[in-house]
């Protein structure tokens, strides 16, 4: 075995599921929805974005377990053969590593936005890199145990500062519910999908489960987490801003924070909490990421686990550096959003037929080995 | 060991600083901007900058009568190229993060689109969206220059809007974020406006901003102010003073109130009835007859009361639907609620349907309390 035998608990993989969720859509997925939707029936969207997305990961979970104790880079070879296989496998570490890249680098983006204004963004990605790399190199348990310390806290602050935001909270600015029917909705299921691009990660994961049989506990709280967090926050945005005032505001979370003051408590500004723990959320996801990638690299060829994560290291960075502007970034984002579709959809969907028509299953003696 | 002493002592190397690092005490802490309108037309805008004089503060003791702040007034084509134009006098760089209140002059917020005025506070990433926007139709660099013993006039003004619980005469202080919101989405709405007395600033009356052009459009009297709260229910309480027959004086305090509008659109026709409910006390009484115990006698001061919110009410409709046409007292909200469909297609024109509406209203007002007497 390549690193830590032990295998993650159901608890770290509720928190490694929805810190790999938790990420840059916090600020992006606000004025995407109002865009797409334009009536205050956004959160609808995300409640059914939601349940899509726990669909698709109903789908995954019946995929992973047919093949025990194999990651998707092992056992889509068993069902579409060798080659095939092994390019779907790349086509995967390639988008892992887009993920990867764009987190960081929208990370890198906001940090120079909102806080580091004078310092070059290589400087904030690549202290970045090197803290995550330490992480890295050490295997899935120390990345498990990290998250599953660190996702309760942020989700508190997360929970926090929204809540705080009902200062300037109208109700007017959520109703009327449906008042141009329900096809706005529709409209707006998209963006909240490409939100919650990541959960294709249990291909992967769910190999190193301790009890795999509980795939399905850790997909409903890992992905409810995640929607409740969105749900709150677009509830809570929607209701301080309005929906007109969302579309116009490139980041509308960052502005419903900066419109409330509170006096005579701890602090009186929430912004640079709020970011602390949103950076840490976007760490997260970037070493899910990259751990992905290694991971299939190190299945593929001959390279070990170690040193495929210090090559990916150096084509994250590359990649994170072709957007030129925030727009390319955010079309990097929307192409990121329909892989992602394909990788926790469709692909899984195929295969999952495939394999039911041909009547496979894992081995019996993996089973008795584990 | 020694390799690990190298490790350790190139690892200090990296770190060196921070970019972003700046001292506290070299920074201007800007607390207040004024907008003017300026006569040259090669530079139409006049900008004041207000800065907290952190310096003097840090001197116990020394001079507290002496001015805590600092006015910077330059014209310019651009608030941008204005701030920065700055740095050829002042030495530390300015920092509108505490920025408090900004002060628009009416001749320049009737002559520009707010939203070109204010666009460069939005784009900022420094700026927050908290600050209060008021009018004044006296020169905003004046006002802000006004000598209240110890106190920023920038935040003073935005400190007296903490009064909002204390009277109905004032609207609600308007945030960056808010006006910003009523900008984009072409809603008209009133800004307060702030009057420079000897050695305060009032709050005098509002400005009516029309959502379509994002411009000034006139200015409301207190009375009217009033009633707008009335109508909007956007104050939070407050007196409402009225005379009986024998033109006594009396006050109602306002515990609470509430504003329901209920819109109605058939066949073209767009009617608003509004019911407004208010709770309070009598906190002062000058007539010899009163009567507080007597039920018929609190009867009769709450149908004055009630008489005298339908006064109030009519004088600002009437201005707000005829003189202006504009509906800043957010009628549209409700009618977005009821006809979300219709309202999609009127809402370009909304002040037009809004000033051929036809708007009836009823109060009600209910006395909990005359007070800690019975004569």
């Amino acid at each position: 075995m390549k690193m830590g035998t032990t295998r993650l608990t159901t608890i770290q993989m509720i928190a490694l599921l929805s810190s790999t969720l938790i990420a840059a859509g916090i600020f992006t997925l606000p004025r995407n929805l109002a865009m797409k939707v334009g009536t205050p029936d956004l959160w609808v969207c995300v409640l059914l974005g939601g349940i899509c997305g726990y669909l698709s990961c109903l789908i995954i979970i019946s995929l992973s377990l047919r093949f025990e104790r194999l990651t998707f880079f092992e056992f889509n070879k068993l069902i579409v053969g060798k080659w095939i296989g092994t390019a779907m496998s790349f086509g995967f570490i390639a988008y892992a590593l887009m993920i990867g890249a764009f987190e960081i680098r929208s990370m890198g983006e906001l940090t120079q936005f909102y806080l580091l204004e004078e310092t070059p963004i290589s400087v904030i990605l690549i202290s970045m890199y090197w803290i995550a790399i330490y992480l890295l190199v050490g295997g899935i348990n120390p990345i498990a145990r990290l998250i599953e310390l660190l996702t309760p806290a942020s989700i508190v602050i997360f929970i926090l500062v929204f809540c705080l935001g009902l200062k300037v909270f109208e109700i007017n600015n959520l109703r009327p519910l449906f008042g141009l029917g329900p096809m706005p909705v529709l409209k707006g299921l998209t963006p909240t999908f490409l939100t919650f691009s990541g959960l294709e990660f249990l291909l992967v994961f769910i190999a190193m489960m301790q009890k795999p049989k509980q795939a399905k506990k850790v997909a409903l709280i890992g992905l409810g987490i995640p929607v409740f967090l969105y749900l709150l926050a677009v509830i809570i945005i929607t209701g301080g801003l309005s929906v007109d005032r969302m579309t116009h505001q490139k980041w509308p979370t960052f502005a419903l924070i900066q419109e409330y003051e509170y006096e005579g408590i701890l602090f009186e500004r929430f912004d640079s909490l709020f970011l602390v723990v949103w950076l840490i959320q976007m760490f997260t996801t970037y070493v899910i990421c990259q751990y992905v990638a290694a991971e299939g690299i190190s299945t593929l060829t001959r390279l070990s686990y170690k040193k495929a994560n210090y090559v990916l290291l150096a084509v994250v960075y590359i990649i994170c550096l072709i957007p030129q502007d925030l727009n390319q970034l955010e079309k990097m984002g929307t192409i990121i959003g329909w892989t992602s579709f394909g990788y926790s959809f469709v692909i899984p969907s195929v295969l999952l037929i495939i394999a039911m028509a041909r009547r496979l299953r894992s081995v019996e003696e993996e089973k008795n080995e584990a | 060991m020694k390799r690990k002493l190298g490790v350790c002592l190139f690892a200090l190397l990296l770190l060196c600083g921070c970019w972003d690092s700046s001292d506290i005490e070299d920074m201007s802490f800007v607390i207040g901007f004024g907008i003017d309108s300026s006569e040259s037309e090669q530079s139409p805008i006049k900008h004041t900058t207000q800065i907290a004089a952190t310096k003097k503060k840090g001197e116990q003791g020394a001079a507290p009568q002496g001015r805590m702040y600092q006015d910077f007034t330059l014209e310019g084509r651009s608030i941008q190229d204005i701030l920065r134009a700055l740095s050829l006098q002042l030495p530390y760089p300015v920092y509108t993060d505490h920025l408090e209140s900004i002060i628009i002059n009416q001749e320049i917020a009737s002559k520009y689109d707010l939203s070109i005025l204010l666009d460069q506070m939005l784009r900022d990433n420094v700026t927050r969206l908290s600050p209060l926007v008021v009018i004044s139709n006296q020169q905003a660099s004046d006002i802000l220059n006004t000598n209240i013993d110890g106190e920023i006039p920038s935040s003073y003004i935005s400190s007296i809007f903490e009064n909002e619980t204390s009277t109905l005469k004032i609207i609600p202080g308007v945030r960056l974020g808010k006006l910003a919101a009523n900008l984009q989405s072409q809603k008209s709405f009133v800004l307060p406006n702030v009057k420079k007395l000897k050695d305060t600033v009032m709050v005098d009356g509002a400005g009516v901003v029309k959502g379509k052009e994002r411009k000034l459009v006139g200015f409301l009297t207190i009375k009217e102010v009033e009633g707008v709260n009335w109508l909007s229910g956007k104050g939070e309480a407050g007196l409402l003073e009225f005379k009986d027959e024998r033109d006594n004086t009396i006050v109602y305090e306002v515990q609470n109130y509430k504003t329901k509008v209920k819109p109605k659109y058939q066949n073209g026709n767009l009617t608003f009835h509004v019911q407004i409910e208010a709770q309070g006390w009598i906190t002062e009484d000058w007539s010899k007859s009163a009567h507080n115990m007597s039920e018929h006698y609190v009867k009769d001061l709450e149908r004055l009361a009630e008489e005298e919110i339908n006064k109030l009410v009519t004088g600002v409709l009437d201005k707000l639907q005829q003189d202006y046409k504009t509906d800043v007292v957010n009628f549209s909200d409700s009618f977005r609620i009821a006809y979300p469909k219709d309202y999609k297609a009127m809402k370009k024109n909304w002040d037009d349907y809004f000033s051929k509406a036809d708007v009836s209203y009823h109060a009600k007002v209910k006395i909990i309390n005359t007070g800690d007497i019975v004569k």
